[in-house]
C-alpha cells in the first residue's frame, strides 16, 4: 500500500515535472516562500522593515549595497520587499483558511441537500458575487480601521462565494453518478455522503483554485494597499510601496518598479503552479 | 417558455438587489462609532449629535431604519455626501456617465479583442504565435491593474507623449451638449468630430489598462473552448467538405465556443467596474469609481452606500440581459436552473 502510494507520487511528480512552466512556477513559489519565511535572517537590513530613518541615504539608486535602491527615508527597498512578502503570504493563507471551508461547506450542502437549503444558500452566494471583491473589501476597510487583520476578514468575506459556486456545481454533477446512487442504496448518511463520497472528488478542483487564488489574494491585497487601505506605515506593503513611488516617476523608478515586479512575480508563480496542478488533476478550466 | 425564463431571471435579480441593500445597510450599522458623531466631527456638542440622530432616525429600530433607507433609495435619495457636502444623487449623476463610458469601451475591448486573440491562438495552436499570445494573456492576468495603469501612463503619456494621461477631455475644450453623458457619443450626436476624437484619445489609456486583465482571461477561455469545439463532429465534417479553416473558425466554431465567454461577460463587467476604482484614481478620470474611493477614504457613509448600490443595480441589469441573450443563443439552457 505504502509502496503503491510512493509510486503514484513518483508518477505524479514525473508528469508534473515534464511541464516547464509549472516547474518555473514551483521554483518561484518556493523562493518567495523561503524569502518571506526567512526575511529577518536574509534581509540585508532587517531593521529597515519598521520605523527607521537614514537621511544620508534617501533615494539611492540601486547599487551593490542596496540591490533595489532606497526609499524616501533611506530604507532598503529589497529588505522591505522581503518583509512585504511576509504579510502578503500571511494574508493569502489566512483568507483562504477562512474562505475555503465556508465556501466548500455551503456549496456541498446546497448541492447535495437541494430544496430550501439550496435556494437560500445559492441566493446568498449570488448576493455576495454581485459586489466585486475589491469593492466589498474596500467598503469594509473604509468603514472599519484598516489593519492586516481587518484586511484578512474583509477579503475573506468576498472570497468564499467563489468556492461555494464551484463546489455546488461539482456536487450537482457528481450526484448523478452511479456510485452515489449505490452509496444511497447502502443507506449512507447525508454527512457520510457529503464528506466521504463527494468531497474527495472535488478536492482536485478546490486545490487548483486555491493555488491560483494564493496569487490573486496577494493581487487584491496589493490593490487595497495601492488605494491607501493596506497595512499601515511603517509596515511594508507591496501595493503601498508602488503607490508611494508613483509620484516620483520617472526619475526615482526603483521602488515602484521593483515593488510592481515583486507582485507580478509571485502572482505569476502561483498562476503557473495552479495551471500545472489543473493538468495534473485533469480539472477542466 | 422564454417568457417564463425572463420572469424568473428578473425575480432572482430583484432578490440580489434586496440582498445587497441588506448587506450594505448591515455593514454600515455594525461599523464602530456613531454615524451622527462621525458626520459632525469631534467638535460637535452632544446635543447637536443627539439632534442629528433624531433627524437621521437613528433612534428608531433597525428594521424601520432599513425600510426608510430602501424607500428613500428607490426615489434616488441617498442623503448628503460628507465628502462633497452635496446631494449624493447629484454626485452620482455627474460621475456615473464617465465610469460607464470607460467600462463600456473596456468591455468592447475585452469582448472583441479577447475573442479574436483567442480564436487566433486556437487556429495556430502550438506555434510561436500561440505561445506568444498565451504569454501575453498570462501577463495580463497576473499583473495588477494599477501597475498596467502606471506603465501605460509612463510609456505612452510621458515618454512617447502620444496620448493624454488625465481627465476625459483636453482642458481647452467644453463638453458636448448633455444627451447620454458619454462624451464620445454625445460629441458624435452633436456632429463635433474633433471633440469625439479628443474624448476617444483620453479614454484609450485608462480603458486599455482596465481591460488587460480581463482580456487575457477571455482570450484564454476562448482559446480552450475553440480547441474543444474544433474536435466536434460537425466541424470535422466542414473540414472534410473543404470549407476554409478561417471561415470554420470564425463562422461555425465561434458560436458554440463563445457561449462560455458570454456567460462570464456579466461577471467580467462587474469586475471591470470594481477595477475602475484603481484605474480612475491613476488617470484622474472624474468617474463614480474615483468618487467611491474618495467616499471610502473620507468615511462618507451615504456616498459609499450609494456607489455600491448603483454598481449592484448595473450588475443585475447586465447579468439579466446576458442570461436572456444566452438563452436565445443556446435555447437548451432555458430548461435548466444552471447559471
Amino acid at each position: 500500500m505504502n509502496r503503491r502510494g510512493a509510486t503514484r507520487g513518483r508518477i505524479a511528480w514525473y508528469r508534473f515535472s515534464r511541464g516547464r512552466f509549472q516547474v518555473i512556477g514551483l521554483v518561484i513559489v518556493s523562493l518567495v516562500s523561503v524569502g518571506a519565511l526567512a526575511a529577518p535572517l536574509i534581509a540585508p537590513y532587517p531593521e529597515h522593515a519598521g520605523r527607521f530613518v537614514d537621511v544620508e541615504n534617501i533615494y539611492r539608486a540601486p547599487d551593490a549595497q542596496h540591490l533595489m535602491g532606497t526609499d524616501a527615508v533611506g530604507r532598503d527597498v529589497f529588505s522591505r520587499l522581503l518583509f512585504a512578502y511576509r504579510s502578503s503570504m500571511l494574508l493569502s493563507i489566512v483568507v483562504l483558511a477562512l474562505a475555503v471551508p465556508v465556501g466548500v461547506i455551503v456549496g456541498l450542502c446546497a448541492g447535495y441537500l437541494g430544496g430550501w437549503t439550496e435556494t437560500v444558500a445559492m441566493r446568498i452566494t449570488d448576493i455576495f458575487l454581485a459586489v466585486p471583491s475589491l469593492v466589498l473589501a474596500m467598503a469594509i476597510l473604509g468603514l472599519f480601521a484598516p489593519s492586516l487583520t481587518m484586511t484578512m476578514i474583509a477579503v475573506a468575506v468576498g472570497w468564499w462565494p467563489w468556492y461555494a459556486r464551484l463546489v455546488y456545481n461539482q456536487t450537482r454533477s457528481i450526484c448523478t453518478e452511479e456510485y452515489i446512487t449505490a452509496a444511497h442504496v447502502t443507506g449512507a448518511s447525508a454527512t457520510r455522503m457529503m464528506f466521504t463520497e463527494i468531497l474527495p472528488v472535488t478536492s482536485g478542483t478546490v486545490l487548483t483554485k486555491m493555488t491560483l487564488d494564493m496569487g490573486f489574494v496577494i493581487l487584491l491585497g496589493s490593490s487595497l494597499g495601492f488605494i491607501g487601505l493596506g497595512a499601515q506605515p511603517p509596515t511594508p506593503d507591496l501595493g503601498t510601496m508602488v503607490a508611494e513611488g508613483t509620484a516620483l516617476l520617472p526619475d526615482v523608478w526603483w521602488q515602484p518598479v521593483f515593488a510592481s515586479l515583486a507582485i507580478l512575480v509571485v502572482v505569476l508563480g502561483f498562476n503557473l503552479l495552479g495551471d500545472g496542478l489543473r493538468d495534473l488533476f485533469g480539472v477542466e478550466s | 417558455m422564454i417568457g417564463l425564463f425572463v420572469l424568473r431571471r428578473l425575480g432572482s435579480g430583484f432578490l440580489v438587489l434586496i440582498g445587497v441593500s441588506v448587506l450594505i445597510f448591515a455593514l454600515a450599522r455594525v461599523m464602530p462609532g456613531d454615524p451622527a458623531r462621525l458626520a459632525l466631527g469631534s467638535s460637535a456638542t452632544s446635543e447637536q449629535v443627539e439632534a442629528l440622530r433624531l433627524q437621521l432616525g437613528l433612534n428608531r429600530s433597525i428594521p424601520v431604519q432599513y425600510l426608510g433607507f430602501v424607500t428613500r433609495a428607490v426615489r434616488g435619495d441617498f442623503g448628503i455626501s460628507l465628502y462633497s457636502s452635496r446631494r449624493v444623487s447629484t454626485d452620482i449623476a455627474e460621475t456615473f456617465p464617465a465610469t460607464l463610458e470607460l467600462v463600456i469601451v473596456s468591455t468592447l475591448l475585452v469582448g472583441v479583442l479577447g475573442v479574436v486573440l483567442g480564436v487566433l491562438a486556437a487556429m495556430r495552436r502550438g506555434t510561436w504565435t500561440d505561445k506568444a499570445l498565451q504569454l501575453v494573456a498570462v501577463l495580463g492576468v497576473v499583473t495588477p491593474t494599477f501597475v498596467w495603469a502606471v506603465l501605460l501612463m509612463l510609456l505612452f503619456g510621458f515618454w512617447l507623449g502620444w496620448l493624454p494621461i488625465a481627465g476625459r477631455l483636453s482642458e481647452w475644450l467644453l463638453p458636448p451638449p448633455h444627451v447620454t453623458g458619454l462624451f464620445i457619443i454625445d460629441a458624435l450626436l452633436a456632429g463635433e468630430w474633433m471633440l469625439a476624437g479628443d474624448a476617444l484619445r483620453h479614454v484609450v489609456l485608462p480603458a486599455v489598462a482596465l481591460s488587460l486583465p480581463a482580456l487575457g482571461q477571455t482570450a484564454r477561455l476562448t482559446r480552450v473552448n475553440m480547441i474543444e469545439v474544433q474536435r466536434a463532429p460537425h466541424i470535422e465534417l466542414m473540414r472534410a467538405f473543404g470549407v476554409p479553416e478561417r471561415s470554420i473558425s470564425f463562422k461555425y466554431a465561434l458560436r458554440p465556443a463563445s457561449i462560455p465567454t458570454l456567460t462570464i461577460i456579466g461577471l467580467e463587467f462587474v469586475a471591470l467596474f470594481g477595477n475602475a476604482f484603481l484605474v480612475e484614481s491613476v488617470f484622474m478620470w472624474p468617474g463614480m469609481a474615483r468618487y467611491g474611493v474618495q467616499t471610502i477614504l473620507n468615511k462618507d457613509l451615504n456616498g459609499l452606500m450609494a456607489t455600491v448600490m448603483v454598481m449592484t443595480i448595473l450588475f443585475v441589469v447586465v447579468n439579466t440581459v446576458t442570461d436572456i441573450v444566452i438563452a436565445y443563443v443556446n435555447p437548451r439552457i432555458q430548461g435548466t436552473d444552471a447559471v
